[in-house]
């Protein structure tokens, strides 16, 4: 006989299903996730290891920076280097300007400062500063400078637009020592542009991109380039008055006579240069040979009267009036050559 | 950081997540807690993605930018390619591990593109804030979407593993993300001369699958559908 359970069997409540902790969740119930992360983890660790032990670190920008023995700067350890990449950039802020008095009088914005640029990037220009001085000066090869300024380990924005700085003023020396000046002078046209990317790029870029157009056979593109390094320029110097040259001379190959005519008018003011002629004709009669247009044969007659080489001059404005010029400028023609003493035609 | 700052570093990412709001969530509500977590998660995954690829420039000679060609596509590999999209998947994987409810294929998808768009707005304030008004507006239509796109990639792989626990979907998202990303950076760097019209194709067809991807997710789970349907 079965005996009656102590207990009554009552029906016991359905077991509520508990809810699973964070920590069962995380790890049990999404077991997968770190199946798929622990030996993704390990494989970029192991790879970071192997890069630093196969592949050695490169002297950093402050090794280049005691190298220029500017003040020595302390080797910093290797965590507080990394977490200097980690600090936000601040975006360049624009240019102070102030106003100064243009030709004809009226007041124009000019800046007043460099844009502010970041230790690295001062530094980095400082190295490539020395390598162009010292190419400059024969101490060392172009490959060499190249080959030093390619290996300056530092990414940055900036890095592009140094190089290409760089390398259009590498090109600039090449250009003046007349080393095959077609392909010089699309090398400098293709690196200024890249430099004018930058949104820093300053009027010293817009000059090299407005001058490499120029010299390629793009005058029309180099008008605005070169107006603004013109209206730019902090100073009346040398530099200021290349620009003007220049910007004069890409009028000139446009067939754009009143502004050429006008610019002629102002030459010896804004180029305090324009008595050495040797300096910059060699580049003015190349820019003849490219355009073939007269306007620029009268803007050199112009500046050989400048100079009181009159039989030079009166030879130039001949020429120009044989291959046609506009009225307006046929007619200073003839009044600048009757300055020469010549006969007019 | 200024506000036009900010704005220029997040325009492209607030767009994209509008779209993506836009077309879904109609049976279910978006999971709100999810995506502030992938929000929270995408910004600190950017510290070690960031440290690490500034390990590879500092300390070794396997740099995203050293003219030796081998040198480079390493260090854009490892940095770039393994570092980053690892740490954005993880952020995005460890985000949907800590949510109490599921939130299906579509919300799963959009935590991991929300990882990668966050990713890509805290990169724009930590490394490109410099590059002005115009940098960042390029960044906004380029690297900000590619980012993005990446994002679908590992949301798809993580809607195939979701539902069966399976590790495998994950590799294979994370090798396509790593590939893709390494192809972008490595054409963006080295191929400077085709870069424009190769970058162009690659993103036109990045985000074409993308759009393509997202139509094509569901809100609810098959498994979970199939399941509801048996008698």
């Amino acid at each position: 006989m079965r005996s009656a359970p102590r207990h009554p069997t009552t029906p016991r409540p359905a077991a509520r299903k508990r809810t699973p902790s964070l920590l069962h969740r995380c790890l049990v119930e999404h077991l997968h996730v770190w199946r798929f992360l622990i030996p993704t983890a390990s494989l970029l660790a192991l790879c970071l290891v192997l890069a630093h032990r196969q592949a050695p670190r490169r002297p950093t920008l402050a090794d280049l920076i005691q190298a220029l023995s500017s003040p020595p700067t302390p080797e910093l350890p290797w965590w507080k280097r990394l977490f200097t990449d980690l600090r936000p950039r601040r975006p360049p802020q624009p240019a102070r300007r102030r106003d100064v008095a243009s030709d004809s009088g009226e007041l124009r914005a000019v800046p007043d400062s460099v844009p502010p640029m970041t230790p690295e990037q001062i530094a980095f220009r400082q190295f490539t500063l020395a390598q162009l001085i010292m190419a400059q000066r024969f101490d060392r090869t172009e490959r060499e400078a190249l080959s030093a300024v390619s290996t300056v380990p530092f990414n940055g924005p900036f890095r592009h637009y140094e190089q290409n700085r760089f390398l259009t003023e590498m090109l600039w020396l090449r250009y003046l020592d007349r080393i095959d000046r077609e392909a010089t002078a699309r090398g400098i046209r293709k690196h200024a542009l890249a430099a004018l990317d930058y949104p820093a790029a300053n009027f010293e870029d817009r000059l090299n991109a407005g001058v490499g157009l120029l010299l390629t056979g793009d005058a029309e593109r180099a008008i605005p380039q070169l107006q603004a390094a013109v209206d730019q320029w902090p100073a009346m110097d040398r530099m200021r008055g290349n620009a003007y040259l220049a910007l004069m001379a890409a009028h000139a190959a446009r067939d754009h006579h009143r502004q050429t005519l006008f610019m002629l008018a102002g030459f010896q003011r804004n180029f305090p240069d324009w008595l050495n002629v040797e300096n910059y004709l060699p580049d003015l009669i190349d820019l003849e040979a490219t355009y073939d247009n007269p306007l620029l044969a009268l803007v050199h007659g112009r500046i050989l009267q400048l100079v009181h080489d009159f039989q030079g001059a009166s030879e130039k404005y001949r020429d120009a009036l044989d291959r046609g010029l506009p009225p307006s400028a046929a007619s200073m023609a003839r009044h600048w050559l009757s300055e020469t003493g010549e006969v007019q035609p | 950081m200024t506000l036009p700052t900010l704005v220029l570093c997040c325009w492209s990412s607030l767009l994209i997540f509008a779209w993506m709001l836009r077309g879904k969530f109609y049976w279910r509500p978006a999971p709100l807690d999810l995506i502030v977590l992938c929000i929270a998660a995408g910004a600190l995954c950017t510290v070690p993605a960031l440290l690490c690829n500034a390990f590879l420039a500092r300390e070794t000679e396997l740099w995203a930018f050293s003219p030796n060609r081998l040198h480079s596509l390493l260090g854009i590999l490892i940095g770039p390619g393994m570092g980053e999209e690892l740490c954005k998947m993880a952020a995005g994987l460890i985000a949907l591990t800590l949510v109490r409810r599921d939130p299906g294929p579509a919300g799963r998808m959009l935590g991991m593109v929300v990882v990668g768009l966050t990713f890509a707005t805290v990169e724009n304030q930590i490394g490109y804030s410099e590059l002005g008004v115009e940098g960042l507006t390029r960044r906004g239509i380029t690297a900000v979407p590619v980012h993005g796109a990446m994002g679908f990639i590992h949301g798809l792989g993580v809607n195939r593993a979701w539902p069966e626990h399976r590790a495998l979907p994950l590799f294979a998202a994370y090798i396509a993300s790593v590939v893709f990303h390494t192809a972008w950076d490595t054409i963006s760097i080295q191929m400077p001369a085709y870069s424009t019209a190769a970058l162009a194709a690659l993103l036109a067809a990045a985000a074409g699958w993308s759009v393509i991807v997202w139509r094509s997710t569901p809100e609810v789970d098959q498994l979970l559908l199939e399941a509801g349907s048996r008698p």
